[in-house]
């Protein structure tokens, strides 16, 4: 009985493991998975037929129909005016539909769907999602308070990116080094993205509290960037510098002047004892000549 | 982050019917093979059980007029049982004696000449034959209470 159960749970998945594993060995859709607004983008499609005439392409976004292509038919190809898609009939065909000046009103699922021709119409359809972004109109502004400062003082730092779909997602690094969830000395604050009803797109602030000390500074001087990026499409950063302003303490002064004191000692000393050795030759010279 | 960029998208989605049949009985798949375009013409319908695959059951009118197309169906599926009523108003499916095993999403694709391709699909439900009885003796048992 339990065997039988367990049969009747396997069978089916492991049906529908094989069905998919044999369409996706003869189909493969290539769809940018992020594209930048006004880019153009090409979708392919790769099939094989085994020999069996094609009888139909088609290219659907949400469902609906936007492009296709069947061989039979004069012409062969028929572009549907779907609200912001631009097709570019010239760069699509069987294989290829080119899609010009992109929109991220576009992003969504795109399906292409194959069939062989009479008697069987075998059909196949692979599907990709498509995120179209609009990128940030400017660089990030980073500013920085206070940009001097004692050893063992607070900075805050904050980070914004102005409006972009989907929001930036902001980075921080201290002297390159990428600031982690939660540190001792590095407070990070949660990322605020803020919706702009009428344009649409977001903007994204981050900040984060810096508890200064002795490691932050490299000669004297810490360096702070925040970067913004949307996914590996774009990344932008902005740097700045905050200096070391800690009283220089006496003892460390004296013992670094003493040294170059006890240099100058030193030489002095030497150039002493060699005014004493130029005077002795003189004074033997002398000594010699009066003779 | 995905949030706002699916604010965006208009959800088109094809359509899908839910009908219920008790096994034995026909069954009526309905399929909207009309047009509004009098220089358009439907030239193929094909019919698919889960989406893809080969089409269990197809009409094909690609180099003749549609009520001559030629008619196919799957022996492994409905073979004789069905039988495409393109007069009605939507075009139907008709399937005779409906079997348990008959239980399945089926997805009909119409090509047209010039208009995009128009999806639709049936999620059919065949309640078994005993199932029925049950559900009768259940209304007869609430019945008999009231």
């Amino acid at each position: 009985m339990i065997f039988q159960q367990l049969l009747k749970l396997i069978v089916p998945v492991l049906l529908i493991f094989l069905r998919e594993s044999l369409s996706l060995k003869s189909m493969i859709i290539r769809v940018p998975e992020v594209a930048k607004s006004g880019d153009t983008v090409t979708l392919s499609c790769e099939y094989d037929l085994e020999q069996v005439a094609l009888y139909s392409i088609k290219w659907y976004r949400n469902d609906e129909e936007f492009y296709r292509f069947v061989p039979k038919e004069s012409p062969p190809f028929r572009a549907f005016p779907l609200k912001y898609v631009n097709v570019d009939i010239s760069r699509s065909g069987p294989n290829d539909v080119t899609l010009r000046g992109v929109r991220r009103e576009l992003s969504g699922n795109y399906k292409c769907e194959v069939s062989a021709d009479a008697p069987l119409f075998h059909t196949e359809i692979q599907g990709a999602h498509m995120l179209v972004a609009e990128l940030p109109s400017t660089n990030p502004v980073m500013n920085i308070e206070p940009n001097k400062v004692e050893i063992g003082k607070k900075i805050k730092a904050r980070c914004y990116s102005p409006g972009s779909d989907p929001a930036a997602n902001l980075t921080w690094y201290i002297n390159d080094e990428e600031v982690k969830r939660y540190s001792e000395s590095v407070k990070k604050f949660p990322l605020e993205i803020e919706l702009d009803q009428a344009l649409g797109l977001q903007s994204s602030r981050s900040r984060i509290e810096i508890t200064t000390n002795r490691s932050h500074f490299v000669m004297g001087v810490m360096t702070i960037r925040c970067e913004a990026s949307i996914y590996t499409l774009w990344r932008l950063s902005v740097e700045e510098i905050v200096r070391d302003d800690s009283p220089q303490l006496a003892p460390v002064l004296g013992s670094t002047s003493s040294q170059s004191h006890t240099e100058e000692v030193i030489d002095s000393s030497n150039s002493n004892s060699l005014c004493k050795n130029i005077s002795l030759i003189f004074l033997t010279l002398l000594l010699i000549t009066l003779r | 982050m995905r949030l706002a960029t699916t604010f965006f998208l208009s959800l088109i989605e094809v359509p899908t019917k839910d009908l219920q049949v008790v096994a034995g009985d026909p069954v009526y798949l309905p399929c909207d093979i009309s047009t509004t375009d009098p220089g358009d013409q439907v030239l193929l319908v094909l019919w698919y059980r889960e989406d893809l695959g080969t089409p269990i059951y197809s009409v094909d009118g690609r180099d003749r007029d549609f009520s001559l197309a030629e008619r196919w169906s799957d022996e492994n599926v409905f073979a004789n049982r069905a039988y495409f009523m393109p007069e009605k108003q939507p075009a139907e499916l008709g399937v005779d004696h409906i079997r348990e095993s008959d239980q399945a999403v089926y997805r009909c694709r119409v090509d047209f000449k010039v208009a995009q391709t128009r999806n639709s699909k049936v999620n059919l439900t065949v309640i078994g034959k005993f199932d029925s009885l049950q559900i009768a003796r259940v209304i007869a048992a609430k019945f008999q209470s009231l």
